[in-house]
Order: structure tokens, then sequence, then C-alpha cells
């Protein structure tokens, strides 16, 4: 098992996997790791559906063009708006988007833990796969996730220096009033 | 039933395809091309399943396989990657007496 260090940067978008079947087991247990990632306001407006069916997920890949390879099973990662609204109005939509990135994170590490390859996918067409997947009016899909065991290494991951992203105390070159 | 995958695999490429076209008002430009030559490495699966492929077409999917990604890594080596792939697909147009 990877620290959790290690599970951060070790982590990639994988979109090539192996012919290997994920245990349910696993399945599981990556989406319990989603299930503690923070909720603001505790509002917890989250709903999780996994589809494991190779006839389904071939349809959910022809309606997401985000989707390579030929993953195992795919999360789908929903927001309750209707709970999220009623528990924090106007902004409890826009909460349960983050809420849900949050849990996807930790579903990629928990996967990447594990040895599954996984990828997040945003770009599919939501009331397509509510449609084909019987989702009520007021569970919205956000995001996918594809795992599947990785096939061959993909390439290393970069990321600009960590200093010309990271400010500390104030903006860097702001003009503005950082300073107290 | 061979006619009835064939519609299936059609079915879902146009709906690849049609959703591309929907999501991609609202997406990077560069993923313009990236779809197009992702449908065409998956319409390159459907003839060969077919038995209606042939040798450029394959390395034209190998060449798409290989390269497609660099869309999000590194633009010019997805352009040039592009201008290679036309290329290929062209010497699929000689003929034997060429």
């Amino acid at each position: 098992m990877l620290d959790i260090f290690e599970a951060i940067k070790d982590r990639r978008s994988i979109r090539r996997y192996s012919h290997q079947e994920i245990p349910d087991q696993d399945l599981k247990k990556i989406t319990e790791m989603a299930h503690w990632a923070p909720s603001a306001g505790n509002i917890n407006p989250r709903y999780y559906l996994s589809v494991k069916n190779p006839e389904m997920i071939e349809v959910i890949k022809s309606l997401s063009p985000g989707m390579f390879g030929s993953p195992k099973a795919i999360m789908l990662l929903c927001a309750d708006k209707a709970k999220a609204e009623d528990k924090a109005g106007a902004n409890g939509y826009i909460y349960s988007i983050m809420d849900v990135a949050m849990a996807a994170q930790n579903m990629l590490l928990a996967a990447n833990a594990l040895g599954l390859g996984a990828c997040v996918i945003r770009s599919f067409h939501t009331q397509a796969i509510k449609k084909m997947l019987g989702l009520p009016e007021h569970i919205a899909p956000e995001l996918l996730v594809a795992l599947g065991y990785p096939e061959g290494d993909p390439p290393k991951g970069l990321r600009s220096n960590l200093n010309e992203v990271y400010h500390q105390e104030c903006y860097k070159g702001s003009a503005g009033n950082g300073k107290r | 039933m061979e006619k009835d995958n064939l519609r299936q695999s059609v079915h879902k490429l146009i709906c690849y395809m049609a959703t591309s076209a929907c999501n991609l008002v609202d997406e990077p430009p560069l993923y313009g091309p990236f779809r197009l030559i992702d449908a065409s490495s998956r319409l390159i699966d459907i003839l060969e399943n077919e038995g209606a492929t042939d040798q450029t077409l394959i390395e034209a999917r190998e060449l798409i396989e290989e390269k497609k990604y660099f869309v999000m890594t590194d633009e010019k080596a997805f352009n040039d990657f592009l201008n290679e792939l036309v290329l290929k697909l062209v010497e699929g147009f000689k003929t034997d007496d060429q």
C-alpha cells in the first residue's frame, strides 16, 4: 500500500486498461474512501453508482467523449441538487459540485493505492447518462471515473515549479494591500 | 446477427460523434481535432471487425493511438502528428502503377 505522499505524486490519469476484472470489494473500498471526503456544511449531497456490465460500459463510452480505452468499471459521482439547495440555498449546488470533486480525488487516490488505474471525466452528456442509468431529476451526474488495471506505463506527470504558484502571506507582485 | 452487431457499433460511433459535437461547443478548441481523429480510430476498429480495412488504415490507427494524447501535453507535437497522419493516409491512395 502506498503512503499518502506517494499516492498523490504517483497518481496519473490512466486511459489504457488490462482485461483483469476489478473485485467488487475494491470498488466498494474506493467508494467508501470517496464517501469520507469533506462536505460543505456536512450536507453530504453525494451519490455513487458503479457500472461493470460491459455492454452498459460501451453505451456510457459512446456518450462520454472524454473516456478512452476499455475500463472494467465506471463510477458515476452524482450531486443531490435538491438536498444541497434545501440545506444551503442558492449556493448549495455549487457546494455539492465541490463536494463531488473532493470525493473524486479521494477515489482516485484510493484506486491508485489499490493498484488500479483511473481517469476522471467530465466530458459526457449529462442528460443522456441520466436517462440511460435511470437517475431521478434532482440527482445530477457530475463526474465519471473510469477504472481498470493499468496497461503499460503512462508518461510521468509534470507540474510547474511550486514557487510559481505558491504565495506566502500575500500575493507576490501584487500592489494590493496584502501587507498588514 | 452480424448486421445487428455492425448497426450497434455504428450507432455507438454516431452517439460518440454527436455527443462530441454537443460538448465541443463549450470545450477547448483543440479538442475538436482530437475528437475527429479519435472517431477515425474508432471507425477503423469497426472496419477491422468487418474485415474491411487495409494496412494503411491499420497503421494510421496505430499512429493515432500512439500520439493522440499529445493534445494534453505538447500542442506542437499534436499538430505535427495531425500532419503526419494525413500524409500516412495519402499512402492508401497510391495505385499499383505508381
